[in-house]
């Protein structure tokens, strides 16, 4: 044994001398993010309709890799490749769990698979009973202590529910009383609105509105499959896939439909971030039709952003701006084949 | 005329002791370690950047380890041959290829077994 090794000595040697950098540099991490082209996920997959109508076009969500925390190599790596955006950590995350990120993409993945439900069965004209909450999606560490947690549901502040009114006016180093449901129990609990040093004062929550089934029409069986995949981003999709399952619209041009944008209860299309990725996983996976969200003419759009790197990649496929989902549904419902970008 | 006696499991222990045959395995297995681990560490930073490559980042994985896999199969047998050297007796390249081929199969089954647990990820 120890001959083997003295024989091989200088290839010992030359073996670590090439790898011990290289494997400082792919382990040392540094506070940046990276975001990076993904994949496309069919939603027939993860969500299941019993009977509805079939078509062969298929509905696509589009899903990118985030890394919180890259490493020096895939920071080197990532500045080099066009496709791939590296960012420096915002501000707000010195004052966030990191872990906590993940639990607030699958909430928000949660909320983007029950409020897309709701708007593709309403649309198709059955019964759907929901309800929605002001929910806890993200806690900062200057949250009072033993108070709100990540999931509680926030059914009253200071006695009244109306709820975003409240929570504005309760004023800086004031204390508010919130009841809110944890594991189906109502609690109470107190959290102080704190002063920082930009003059601005707040609770150290992040809070969205999470939408509940609590009842559908009996002639609709569907379930939903649990995913990899987080945030909310592919509502729009959802809504969509579920509206075409159970609405008699033709939809056989063998097309694959994907796009990205979050959906609200009334149908609202929002926008979403890693949008360039986004684009590029589309025209990598041979996608025909994208709907991006297009919300004004600023810079800033996720339309615009989309346009930008569209008109860089070698690809056929139609990017479509909408607003709401009565956009996306008219656009498809009106499709001709050779439809230009929207 | 060859008049080396073929490879068999007993021919093996009869020649070597357990322990001579424990460190060959270690030599071996050591040699092969540190280079996987730091191909398999390179590929946990490659992939997220190429995740629609991940296929083929997968298959190269594959065959880097193969050609490691050789290597060490033969340190392996060169470590035995440093305790004794029966090479006029013994066939050990006999002994290699066999090595080779037992060691190549474990990889291929986790290489196809990854590859399937992917597969029904969605991550391919």
């Amino acid at each position: 044994m120890k001959k083997t090794f003295l024989d091989y000595k200088n290839y010992i040697i030359a073996f670590f001398v090439i790898t011990l950098p290289l494997m400082f540099i792919s382990s040392y991490q540094l506070d940046y993010s990276l975001i990076a082209p993904g994949l496309i996920n069919n939603i027939d997959s993860f969500i299941i309709i019993e009977g509805g109508y079939d078509f062969n076009d298929t509905f696509n969500t589009t899903s990118v890799i985030v890394v919180d925390k890259v490493t020096i190599l895939q920071y080197l790596l990532g500045n080099y490749d066009k496709n791939v955006s590296v960012n420096a950590f915002p501000k707000y995350y010195e004052h966030i769990d990191l872990g906590d990120l993940n639990t607030m993409d699958y909430l928000m993945k949660d909320n983007s698979l029950s409020t897309s439900i709701v708007v593709g069965i309403e649309n198709s004209n059955y019964d759907i009973d929901y309800v929605s909450y002001l929910t806890v999606f993200l806690t900062y560490d200057y949250l009072t202590p033993n108070s709100l947690e990540i999931g509680d549901k926030i059914i009253e502040v200071n006695g009244s529910e109306d709820l975003e009114t409240t929570l504005s006016n309760v004023g800086c180093d004031e204390t508010a009383i919130f009841k809110v449901i944890r594991d189906d129990e109502i609690i109470t609990l107190n959290a102080t609105k704190n002063s920082h040093d930009n003059n601005t004062c707040s609770f150290g929550l992040y809070l969205r509105y999470y939408t509940e089934i609590i009842n559908k029409d009996s002639r609709v069986t569907l379930d939903i499959i649990d995913t990899n995949t987080g945030g909310p981003s592919g509502g729009l999709m959802q809504a969509m896939y579920v509206y075409y399952r159970l609405t008699d619209v033709n939809l056989e041009n063998n097309l694959t439909i994907a796009g990205t944008g979050t959906i609200d209860i009334d149908g609202n299309v929002g926008s979403i971030g890693g949008v360039q990725q986004k684009i590029i996983t589309a025209a990598l996976n041979h996608v025909d039709i994208f709907f991006v969200p297009h919300l004004s003419d600023k810079e800033t759009d996720n339309y615009i952003q989309a346009l930008k790197v569209y008109n860089t990649l070698d690809t056929e496929m139609v990017l479509v701006g909408v607003s709401t989902f009565d956009e996306a549904i008219e656009y498809l419902n009106n499709y001709d084949s050779g439809d230009l970008n929207e | 005329m060859n008049n080396k006696t073929p490879f068999s499991l007993k021919e093996l222990k009869v020649l070597y002791s357990n322990k001579e045959l424990l460190k060959s395995v270690l030599t071996g297995g050591i040699f092969f370690f540190f280079p996987a681990a730091f191909l398999g560490g390179l590929t946990i930073n490659i992939a997220p950047l190429y995740y629609y490559r991940f296929i083929y980042i997968m298959i190269i994985l594959y065959l880097l380890l193969l050609v490691v896999n050789y290597f060490s199969s033969h340190i392996m047998v060169i470590t035995l041959k440093n305790y004794h050297n029966y090479a006029k007796e013994f066939n050990y390249n006999h002994l290699l290829l066999i090595i080779i081929i037992i060691s190549s199969i474990i990889i291929s089954f986790l290489f196809v077994g990854g590859m399937t647990y992917a597969y029904f990820q969605g991550m391919l």
